[in-house]
């Protein structure tokens, strides 16, 4: 859910060469590393759901506002707001 | 019903703060801190959208609302 600006793609990397002196990180740590970078990643999957249920909360409020059931609006009956 | 979405968006933005100011200050530190925000806030985010549509009276499962986008994993 909420994940559409964030997509998950494949990379290939064929007869790739990558110099010593561009390595990142030192050799040896690389599983190290990728598992730090998904430890980052969670935290932007937490962002993101939470922008997303705001977003669904402020939807909520704005509807009960504004719908009316009975003459008074739905924000105004005690199961909604309570 | 929008104080139970309250109270669990606050407590999983508190815990995604945590998560995201331990990376900056004790990046070695993060792990266990970081999965439990994305734990909870992704779990939290279903019941809060999924709230979000019933509370509409299910006028926000119908295609045209923002809920229904957010529900169908549209984002």
């Amino acid at each position: 859910m909420g994940q559409r600006s964030s997509p998950s793609v494949e990379i290939l990397l064929n007869d790739c060469v990558v110099p010593v002196e561009n390595r990142l990180g030192e050799e040896g740590q690389g599983l190290k590393i990728a598992l730090s970078a998904l430890d980052g990643g969670r935290i932007g999957i937490a962002a993101q759901a939470v922008g997303l249920a705001q977003g669904a909360l402020e939807e909520t409020v704005k509807y009960a506002k504004q719908r009316k059931a009975f003459g008074k609006t739905s924000a105004s009956f005690r199961r909604f707001s309570g | 019903m929008i104080a139970d979405m309250q109270t669990e968006i606050e407590a999983a933005r508190g815990l995604t703060h945590y998560a995201a100011w331990l990376k900056d200050a004790h990046p070695t530190k993060v792990g266990a801190s970081a999965s439990k925000a994305k734990l909870y806030a992704s779990e939290m985010v279903n019941r809060v959208v999924y709230k979000a549509g019933a509370s509409t009276w299910a006028v926000g499962y119908s295609r045209e609302t923002d809920v229904e986008r957010m529900y169908a994993t549209r984002g």
